[in-house]
């Protein structure tokens, strides 16, 4: 998205399920503390089937990869509206952690 | 084993038919769905017959290999579920700060017991899940939320098959 949007320092990025029923301009405003993506958690809320989910929902620990490299009962967060800040996204690269994520996942070997 | 992952993504072959297989076919796909144009270019490779690795595939995807590896076959090498959320929750690992859930709020193309208030009150509702608002299997109490911006007098809205209703 960095490299899709050189010029741009902020994204509010929402998915084509959604509707905005408020001003979202604060959102622009919104201090996210150096990091670079602002996203709504889903491991806490009142809903407790829609808001339980942490990273044991969403990878195999069962990989020796995944086991050595995650926390299972890290909180999840929802994609679907977020606040992307392209600077910090430039700053830590996150392109480049996402294409050596994709590199390890195994096609051919065992 | 390279014919075991290789085949399993096909239906076309005998190891296939067997349910195990088949989950795990399912698993192969979501690996899949997230390789590189290069890897699917590899796999159009590998079944067109001039190959040079095509006569040694086949023999090895005629034979029950796959099947006779036992324990080793529910061994899932998947890193994660399928979608684009695991690998951005890799991606973006230590670098997401939460903002307040009155923001987004999540579940209503799932979870038909959505609160109506805070429906109401979130800055954007998001359908995530399968009764997404257009569609006939769509939550009736849920659907108005979306049905009332929509315009349903306009040509490619009408061309859209979405049911005239509230």
């Amino acid at each position: 998205m960095c490299q899709l949007f050189p010029e741009l320092e902020k994204v509010v990025f929402l998915d084509d399920d959604v509707v905005v029923q408020k001003d979202l301009s604060p959102l622009w405003e919104m201090d996210l503390h150096g990091k670079v993506n602002g996203a709504v958690e889903t491991c806490h809320g009142d809903d407790a089937w829609v808001m339980s989910k942490t990273f044991r929902n969403y990878f195999n620990f069962s990989h020796p990869i995944v086991a050595k490299t995650f926390d299972p009962d890290k909180c999840a967060w929802a994609y679907g509206m977020n606040v992307f800040d392209l600077r910090a996204w430039r700053q830590a690269d996150i392109t480049r952690v996402y294409h050596y994520w994709q590199k390890q996942v195994p096609f051919f070997s065992v | 084993m390279i014919c075991f992952k290789f085949s399993a993504c096909l239906p076309i072959f005998p190891q296939c038919s067997q349910s195990i297989v088949l989950d795990s076919c399912f698993c192969n796909n979501e690996v899949l769905l997230n390789m590189s144009s290069l890897v699917y270019r590899r796999i159009f490779q590998m079944f067109t017959f001039n190959s040079l690795a095509f006569p040694f595939l086949w023999f090895l995807l005629g034979t029950n290999y796959g099947l006779l590896g036992g324990q080793n076959l529910q061994l899932n090498l998947t890193l994660w579920r399928l979608g684009t959320l695991p690998p951005a929750l890799i991606a973006f690992d230590g670098n997401v700060h939460p903002i307040p859930p009155q923001w987004h709020m999540l579940g209503l193309g799932y979870n038909t017991k959505s609160s109506l208030e805070a429906t109401k009150q979130a800055a954007v509702i998001h359908y995530n899940g399968q009764a997404k608002p257009w569609l006939d299997i769509a939550f009736p109490h849920l659907r108005p939320f979306w049905s009332k911006y929509v315009n349903y007098s306009n040509e490619f809205i009408r061309q859209c098959n979405i049911l005239d209703r509230p």
